[in-house]
């Protein structure tokens, strides 16, 4: 057994080694993938590298509170109303935002990808029902849905990563399923039904794996659609009291009828809401091209 | 003069591995009247050597040599718009997804209608009346004009692509594997019809296959490609009983019959030569069983066994003894590395 | 029907009919009964052990979709398949898989039958491991064989290798390593070699002929071409329209073709000869559709030997010669 792991792993390697290399020609793919890991370092390493306490009011050289003071030496990113440093709070708040994009990401091309498969295989009545309720989930609105969810259950970060989910899911399905309609027809799957392989080993050994490509695509852009929609309820008012997220941030500046007179104070979180989630949506394109030859450069 | 005189015609392509010399320094002549056929495995270049006449290369496609002279003029130098004029007035092609190249949207009639109308001023009326004549010509009826193409059956689809590429009255036609995804019976029929017709208008065909049954019956001359070369050239009837290549040679070993006495089939072992990086000497060398010290270092020469036989072979002078050994299992090997 | 020897495979009356499906406003609005694309419309035939039977007709006529009940990928609507006296027609289950490990098919397309993610040794394992081979040693070796017998020596050169890594050749040869790794009794084969270069057939053809002998199978060659059903089959069956119109002895059939049809398929193929000249086919008319079959002998709208009783009664079975027969009223 040890030789066939062994075998699996070269395997793998192998492929993740072709997909690089195609990968690599994508410029802003690799612009996404350089954002997006400098990100998670940064979300690892966050207690060190927050210069101040995000939650302490800080003084200035004067001795005076630094209530609302633009970018400077001190503070690089400004302070809030409370005299706290902006560049600590959106720092600590990466983790917020890379948990949450991560975690949904997971969980959305986990359960899309699932549904796809077996709607596109088994095709017939649990198809109809499976695309009935994607219809349906398809109909409801995102944000809105996402803001109720969390009035009701309550605002914590489980919840957000439960409303997001619930939702997101959706899109890998029906583009997952399409890809297993044109797979199921192919000669190799109708060769290994007649080698006596049972609908589960064609559904998970055949036919997943090569629609793992296209999951992985979704994947990113779910990130992308993760981080983003956290921010908006956030900035709703609905998200966890306890943490700081780089929407709080943003919820915190409009509550303190700032936004017009602060501008240092939204600057920030906005440039990294929009540098994450920009980076998902580069990494997605540029796997499109794994996916899809005819994308690739000649 | 002749009516297509290519000479030293090289294309190539660039990919991300280098170039692909598809077809590396070929040199023919066609008559006016007369059938070409072009015949090879696939990637030997025929095609190419098509959409190169016709200048249809895709982008990473170029010309780096050359001349085709079509009635006395130089097609490789002309300007884009000058060939668009060129195409289907006078060097039509049935392509080998012709079935394809039917958009699905529009009647079949309208889409002979429009080729008509882009080369030439006439009125839709008139355009209606020739392909009225042109469907009668191909044996389909006049009112399947107003079809669409998934109305038609293969070999109708065939059929009316053929008429299009007769509407113009052209020259000279490029058959690209006109028969190929078609059955037997409907494939007899159309290369018939296609071989009526060419006799009727008096037009040219240069037929690319890799069937050389349906060469033997339509063309009276063919050339032999491989890897980008000409191998042979000549009447097909020569080529056929006669054959000077150790390729032909090989070729007619591979081509089982339906009429005469059964003989053990003999494949030519090895792999088709590689494009971008082709064997030194003769292309074909290492899959030869006759191959010689001089056959790895030089290119052989065209040599010319009859006035209108040629082999570009060094042993050719050899043939007679060497045909007799193509014919034996043993000459080509065990296969021992499978192809 | 008989074959000479002991039969392997009996097909009886097997038909297959796939229903059109109308749209919703036309089931509502007309009453007309639903129609039906008659693909094998009452198919007999046996295969004797060991003997390779040639399948030969047009595109449309019934032949794939035949070879593909055979091998259960369809299920037929009627008719029964008796393999090795067992009907295997309505096997579910671990019944169908016991099946399964017997009877294999060779597919067309050696570009498409092979999953390209999967190495050579994965796609020719997989049977075994599907069929319970647990011995990882011995499922190596049985690799290792079905490689060799193939034709891919030194087998170790190609366990390792993708499908885009070899040649068409070489995928096809992987492909019936595959089909013949669990020695099975019975081997479909469809078109196996009409997608390789004409060089390569040879040896591929050849190999499958000394496969039929050495491992004792039986086969069922599909093709349209008349010339390589020539080369490899001891008896052949012409079909039109999902019926066998014609079936016995493939020289026999060749060389002294008695239904109207099959003349005219043998007068068409192309010769390598230019001393042969061929007449003019005197077929009239395209393939009929088989949703609307014509009346009584279905070729009767194109044959040029057309006579009364063809329009109103299909023909009946007659014999022409030795284990040779025809379904024709000129021979009633």
């Amino acid at each position: 057994m040890n030789r066939r792991q062994h075998q699996m792993l070269s395997r793998l390697s192998k492929e993740a080694k072709r997909q690089f290399g195609i990968l690599r020609q994508d410029k802003l793919g690799i612009t996404g993938i350089i954002i997006l890991l400098a990100f998670c370092a940064l979300a690892v390493l966050a207690p060190f590298l927050a210069p101040h306490d995000p939650m302490e009011t800080q003084k200035r050289q004067n001795g005076t509170i630094a209530r609302m003071d633009p970018p400077s030496f001190q503070f690089p990113f400004g302070t809030d109303r409370l005299g706290r440093d902006i560049f600590s709070q959106v720092i600590i708040g990466t983790r917020v935002a890379v948990l949450v994009g991560f975690l949904s990401a997971l969980m959305v091309v986990f359960i899309g990808t699932n549904i796809g498969l077996i709607s596109g295989y088994f095709g017939g009545k649990i198809d109809d029902l499976l695309m009935r309720f994607t219809d349906i989930v398809y109909g409801i609105p995102f944000l809105p849905f996402a803001v109720i969810l969390v009035a009701l259950l309550g605002p914590s970060l489980t919840n957000i990563i439960l409303a997001i989910v619930l939702i997101t899911w959706r899109s890998p399905a029906r583009v997952i399923r399409a890809q297993v309609l044109t797979l199921k027809q192919r000669a190799f799957i109708e060769a290994a039904r007649v080698s006596g392989a049972s609908n589960w080993r064609i559904l998970y050994r055949h036919i997943a794996p090569n629609v793992i490509p296209l999951s992985f695509v979704y994947g990113a852009l779910s990130m992308g659609w993760a981080v983003l929609t956290e921010a908006s309820v956030s900035f709703l008012g609905y998200g966890d009291p306890l943490l700081i997220s780089w929407g709080k941030i943003i919820f915190m500046c409009y509550v303190a009828q700032a936004i017009t007179v602060a501008w240092w104070w939204v600057f920030t979180p906005g440039l990294a809401i929009m540098l994450l989630v920009l980076s998902g949506f580069f990494i997605g394109r540029a796997y499109e091209k794994v996916v899809n030859p005819r994308l690739r450069e000649k | 003069m002749a009516l297509l005189d290519v000479q030293n015609l090289r294309t190539f392509f660039r990919i991300q591995a280098g170039i692909v010399r598809a077809v590396d320094g070929i040199s023919f002549s066609l008559e006016a009247g007369e059938n070409l056929g072009l015949v090879g495995e696939s990637g030997c270049g025929k095609t190419t050597t098509a959409k190169s006449i016709l200048r249809l290369l895709p982008s990473n496609g170029f010309i780096p040599e050359g001349r085709i002279f079509f009635k006395g003029v130089d097609l490789i130098p002309l300007s884009k718009e000058s060939m668009r004029k060129v195409r289907w007035r006078d060097i039509s092609m049935i392509s080998q997804s012709a079935m394809n190249a039917l958009d699905p949207v529009y009647k079949v009639g309208d889409q002979i209608v429009e080729a008509i109308r882009t080369h030439e001023t006439i009125s839709r009326s008139k355009a209606l009346t020739r392909v009225e004549e042109l469907f009668s010509l191909v044996g389909i009826e006049h009112r399947r004009m107003f079809d669409y193409p998934h109305q038609f059956s293969g070999g109708m689809r065939q059929r009316a692509i053929i008429a299009m590429s007769l509407a113009l009255n052209p020259s000279l036609i490029l058959a690209d594997e006109p028969t190929t995804a078609l059955d037997v019976i409907v494939q007899d029929q159309i290369l018939r019809r296609i071989c009526e017709l060419q006799q009727k208008f008096n037009a040219s065909m240069i037929l690319i296959t890799h069937d050389i049954s349906v060469v033997a019956e339509t063309c009276h001359r063919a050339a032999v490609m491989y890897a980008g070369k000409i191998t042979e050239m000549g009447k097909i009837s020569a080529i056929l009983k006669v054959p000077y290549h150790p390729y032909t040679m090989g070729l007619k070993n591979a081509f089982p019959s339906i009429l005469g006495e059964k003989f053990d089939l003999i494949s030519i072992p090895g792999f088709p030569a590689s494009l971008t990086d082709p064997p030194q000497g003769c292309r074909f060398h290492p899959r030869c069983p006759f191959s010689v010290d001089i056959c790895r270092k030089n290119e052989p020469p065209f040599i010319q066994i009859d006035p209108d036989h040629f082999a570009a072979c060094h042993r050719a002078k050899e043939a007679d003894e060497l045909r007799k050994y193509a014919a034996m299992k043993e000459t080509w090997g065990n296969g021992d590395k499978a192809s | 029907m008989d074959s000479q020897r002991e039969a392997i495979l009996e097909v009886r009356n097997l038909k297959k009919y796939f229903p059109l499906t109308k749209g919703i406003f036309a089931s509502l609005f007309q009453r007309d009964e639903a129609k039906y694309v008659r693909a094998v419309d009452g198919v007999s035939f046996e295969i004797g052990e060991g003997e390779t039977v040639g399948l030969a007709g047009e595109s449309g006529c019934g032949k794939t979709t035949t070879a593909k009940i055979l091998v259960r990928l369809y299920d037929p609507t009627e008719g029964e398949i008796r393999f090795q006296g067992e009907n295997i027609a309505h096997f579910q289950g671990s019944l169908l898989k016991g099946f399964r490990r017997s009877a294999q098919m060779i597919f067309q397309d050696p570009y498409e039958s092979l999953n390209p993610r999967y190495t050579v040794r994965m796609t020719i394992e997989e049977p075994l491991i599907i069929h319970q081979i647990h011995d990882a040693q011995e499922r190596e070796k049985q690799v290792y064989e079905a490689l060799h017998i193939a034709g891919l020596r030194p087998p170790m050169d190609y366990m390792e290798r993708y499908p885009h890594e070899m040649s068409g050749g070489q995928r096809q040869r992987v492909a019936i390593a595959r089909a013949l790794v669990l020695k099975p009794r019975f081997v479909v084969a469809d078109e196996p070699v009409s997608m390789l270069d004409v060089s390569i057939r040879a040896g591929v053809l050849n190999l499958l002929r000394q496969l039929t002998i050495d491992m004792g199978l039986a086969s069922l060659y599909i093709s349209h071409d008349l010339s390589l059903i020539r080369y490899i089959c001891d008896r052949t069956a012409i079909m039109y329209l999902g019926r066998i119109v014609e079936i016995g002895p493939t020289e026999g059939i060749i060389r002294e073709p008695k239904h109207p049809y099959t003349q005219i398929l043998i007068e068409s193929v192309p010769v390598p000869d230019t001393d042969h000249r061929r007449s003019a086919t005197q077929i009239a008319g395209e393939i009929p559709s088989p949703i609307d079959l014509p009346s009584g002998c279905r070729f009767h709208p194109r044959c040029p030997k057309v006579v009364s009783f063809c329009r109103k009664d299909p023909p009946s079975i007659s014999q022409v010669g030795h284990n040779h027969f025809v379904e024709c009223h000129l021979f009633r």
